[in-house]
């Protein structure tokens, strides 16, 4: 994407200014959205982006600086501004020797959707479509949204560190409306890959709209949820969003390194009940969450980060790295260019247990059964999170007795890992969009069903 | 390449195509913002960039595409694209390209923030963590210190022969920390917005995101039940932008928005207005025109609790047959300034006339805990218990459901105390009469 003889002539004049550390991030990338509403598609966008960033350490501070005139002027004032920023005093000149590293790919793509084309998406989307406005009468309104995108990367550092990466993605999203007496709610279901349109093998768009139309027409006929402290048992698949907001944000070093995490410095201790194991493992072979190489050069890796409920490793990014005085494993992520990178989490999820899901259910005398989970949110600091519940029902004496709408689950994070009493044996994983300081990325949440104990369910009394 | 002429270049290959008409949009970014921990430049961005869309419409249907590189190859990649995109388009409402000059002269914002040395910035950072840390001893960790600003310039050109550009922008400050007592941590936040150095006050943004913190110490949780909730002026307008897109007359068209069959009608009490200005003074960003080139205009759309307007992008108001509103902000039809003028009591007084009842100044979940399509929310919150007319004890981890319709009906008192609380709204707290509470 640069030449080489430019790149090492900007870590050379970065390394002999005095920085500590100098790393070039390029990134080159082609995303297709295409919108169908009612039936028919409503909008389509192509979008290139192009653009360059240069990242700085020196002692404990980090500067960055981005642009789209990737001409050695623009690199070199934009480096000048960094260097003096840092107020370093004197420097030695020094050259570094750029080494390529060997980047396995494993995630293989067969149909890169840059070459289907979009005649061939539009088809798929509207087998989506069919597949939700056909579910029941009370589907009114179908809303299908496809979105792939291919993002080459290259980074090079002052370690002598040069890689390529290439990431390709696919996703399909429905959003379902059903109406009955005046009253709307929606469904969402929206898987995706790091795969191309042969995502579509394993995943019939029309299942996927059928799906979304479910949770619509389910919730639409519900009754509020019940306000209060109640156990919780939550599905497996995106139920995995609980452990992700709950604890997986507040064991990023971004929050550690700054003593802004209820579970700084507890590595080696006991955190979590003793069925909770839970890993980030940024490798698994074309899940959404993967990719072969982090955004800082380093390749992914399985972290282990709770273990039998006993904290084994937190999730460490160059810069926390640095000011941890520890190592980085490979999770320092960013959406783009145009932002820093910083520790993040991939595709994170709970271990099995050894329970099967309806014995969870028959197990819990009076409770919430969180099927399908939206978003949510956390403060690392505070541990305090919240969830919506996209689809919940409620249990009594062991059993599902009806369908419940609007709940929301509240609490805090060490709380809920200490408050699982019950783990399933039916791990699966969901897609979703993480947000933080670096931006939006895709990740995977997963677990088995797992039964919480207490929470907050924010519903309504009637 | 300069703007003017790759849009000639681009207009050039699209009528090759056969695209009927083209707008090209050039925007040009430049952000700067400085984070410091612990008296050390934790984060440091000082960026500038380029952005072109492209938006083609060919027998009245439009389709875009977009690009950051201004060269010959890119013009091609806009325009192939594009007629790629028209080609699976298949919509029947009809999309144009707009011919008129807005009859407002453009703003040229002057970027005051830009002409403070970048030492000055991060001094400003350093002195509002030093501030907060002063502020008191319980003040455990300033987990944000941060200052910034980004100013975007735009031109929009088109094949009707319109040519417009404008500039605007904004700067802010903000803080992010956590009180402990040693027992339960506690986290303020505060940000401030302003066109002009002098209006963000980095010394008051630390006093109140400390003071916040240190008030929530020792917070317990509520009763689960119904009460007479004050939202916060801050707190109220975040629930509006969560549900601002149910405005959206393309929202309403589509059946996503519960406001379908609501225009004319009264939706909200009689005390409520809501006005869109993207003139308004006080605000720092201006717009004589939206992304359509579509001339923007001050409006009430909520005038004494009637819905006078949807906000109408270009295909949005040749369906309706009306004129477009001028509220297309990246391809989105949005409010962008707005007011909710004041009511009759001051802050203070507004605690007292709760009587029994809670003060909420943060929601969570804002992005998840809300549906736009039937108007329903369930959010995490924070706040005080109010009892006798005054706040008694600070209250957490509960949770307030409710309907945004029905908030708008039972709102009870607006309040005196107006602030700039984000970028782009200026407004007073409310007083509701009642919402559902979730607690222990």
């Amino acid at each position: 994407m640069l030449e080489i003889s430019l790149i090492e002539k900007i870590i050379d004049y970065g390394v002999s200014k005095g920085a500590d550390f100098v790393e070039i991030f390029v990134e080159d990338r082609f995303d297709t959205r295409i919108t169908l509403i009612d039936g028919r598609i409503d909008s389509a966008s192509s979008e290139r982006d192009f653009g360059l960033g240069l990242r700085l350490f020196k002692d404990d501070q980090q500067v960055y600086a981005y642009t789209n005139d990737p001409t050695e002027k623009q690199l070199l004032t934009m480096l000048d501004r960094l260097i003096e920023v840092l107020q370093i005093k004197s420097a030695e000149p020094k050259t570094v020797n750029l080494m390529n590293l060997d980047v396995k790919n494993s995630h293989t793509i067969i149909l890169n959707p840059l070459e289907v084309s979009k005649m061939e998406k539009a088809k798929i989307m509207k087998l989506a479509y069919e597949g939700a406005k056909n579910y029941s009468d009370l589907i009114s309104q179908v809303v299908v949204r496809y979105w792939d995108y291919d993002q080459k990367v290259f980074i090079a550092n002052s370690e002598g560190t040069m890689a390529n990466d290439r990431r390709i993605k696919t996703r399909l999203m429905v959003t379902a409306v059903a109406s009955k007496d005046g009253e709307q709610e929606s469904g969402f279901y929206g898987p995706g890959a790091s795969m191309g349109l042969e995502f579509f093998n394993f995943h019939d768009p029309k299942d996927i709209g059928t799906e979304a139309a479910r949770i619509a027409d389910k919730m639409v006929k519900a009754d509020y949820a019940p306000a209060g402290k109640m156990p919780v048992v939550i599905a497996n698949e995106f139920g995995g969003v609980i452990f992700h907001e709950a604890c997986g944000h507040a064991l990023e070093a971004t929050s550690v390194a700054k003593g802004a995490s209820v579970f700084a410095n507890k590595l080696g201790q006991k955190v979590a009940a003793d069925c909770v194991t839970a890993v980030d493992d940024g490798t698994i072979p074309n899940a959404w969450g993967s990719s072969n190489i982090d955004d800082e050069g380093i390749p992914t890796q399985r972290n282990v980060l709770i273990e039998n409920g006993v904290l084994k490793s937190y999730l460490v990014d160059r810069f926390h790295a640095k000011k941890m005085n520890t190592k980085p494993n490979g999770c320092g992520r960013r959406e783009s260019y145009k932002y820093i990178p910083t520790s993040r989490m991939s595709n994170t999820f709970i271990m099995p247990g050894k329970y099967l899901p309806e014995e969870i259910i028959s197990a819990t005398d009076y409770g919430l059964y969180a099927k399908r989970m939206g978003g949510g949110s956390v403060h690392p600091a505070t541990g305090e999170f919240n969830f919506a519940v996209m689809e919940a029902y409620l249990i009594e004496k062991g059993r599902i007795v009806k369908p419940v709408r609007g709940a929301t689950l509240i609490g805090k994070g060490i709380d809920v890992i200490n408050n699982i009493d019950m783990v399933g044996n039916d791990l699966a994983r969901g897609q979703g969009m993480c947000g933080s300081i670096s931006g939006s990325i895709p990740a995977d949440v997963g677990q088995p069903t797992i039964r919480v104990k207490e929470l907050i369910v924010g519903g309504r009394k009637r | 390449m300069k703007e003017k002429q790759f849009a000639e270049m681009v207009f050039v290959l699209a009528k090759k195509q056969g695209f009927d008409d083209c707008e090209v949009l050039v925007s040009n970014h430049r952000e700067f913002e400085v984070v410091v921990s612990k008296g050390k430049i934790e984060n440091y961005t000082d960026a500038s960039s380029k952005r072109v869309t492209l938006k083609a419409v060919k027998d009245k249907r439009s389709s875009f595409a977009t690009t950051e590189i201004l060269d010959e190859t890119s013009a091609r990649f806009l325009v192939e694209s594009a007629y790629e995109n028209f080609m699976i388009t298949d919509t029947l409402d009809e999309d144009d390209i707009w011919a008129e000059r807005p009859a407002k002269e453009p703003f040229e914002y002057e970027d005051a923030f830009e002409r403070l040395s970048v030492r000055e910035k991060i001094d400003l950072a350093k002195t509002m963590e030093e501030k907060c840390l002063s502020y008191d001893k319980r003040i455990q960790n300033v987990i944000m210190s941060g200052y910034g600003h980004q100013r975007s310039e735009i031109w929009l050109f088109n094949t009707k022969g319109l040519e417009l550009s404008e500039s605007f922008g904004y700067g802010a400050a903000f803080v992010y920390l956590v009180a402990s007592d040693g027992k339960k941590p506690k986290r303020g936040f505060r940000a401030m917005y302003g066109s002009h150095p002098n209006e963000v006050n980095v010394e008051k943004v630390a006093l109140e995101a400390s003071s916040e913190a240190i008030s929530q110490l020792g917070a317990q949780s509520v009763k689960s039940g119904k009460y007479k909730v004050l939202l916060r002026r801050d707190v109220f307008a975040q629930l509006f932008f969560a549900f601002s897109s149910i405005f959206s007359a393309e929202a309403v068209q589509k059946g996503l928005s519960p406001l379908k069959g609501k225009l004319h009608q009264k939706i909200a009490v009689e005390s409520l207005n809501l006005i869109e200005d993207p003139f308004f003074e006080k605000l720092p960003i201006k717009r004589s025109f939206d992304n359509e080139g579509v001339p923007t205009v001050r409006k009430s759309f909520i005038d004494h609790g009637v819905l006078t307007t949807f906000f109408h992008s270009i295909k949005s108001a040749r369906k309706d047959n009306v004129k477009p509103t001028g509220n297309v902000f990246s391809q989105r039809c949005v409010p962008l300034n707005v007011i909710l003028p004041e009511g009759s009591l001051g802050y203070e007084d507004l605690i007292k006339s709760v009587g029994e009842g809670l003060l909420v100044i943060a929601f969570d979940g804002l992005h998840s805990g809300v549906r736009p399509v039937s108007g329903e929310f369930s959010l995490g919150a924070n706040g005080y218990r109010i009892a006798g007319g005054r706040i008694v004890e600070p209250v957490e981890q509960f949770t307030v459901s409710g309907n945004f319709l029905d908030v708008l009906q039972k709102i009870e008192l607006i309040g005196s105390d107006c602030e700039i609380v984000s970028a782009n709204w200026f407004g007073p707290s409310v007083v509701v009469s009642e919402l559902d509470v979730a607690g222990s």
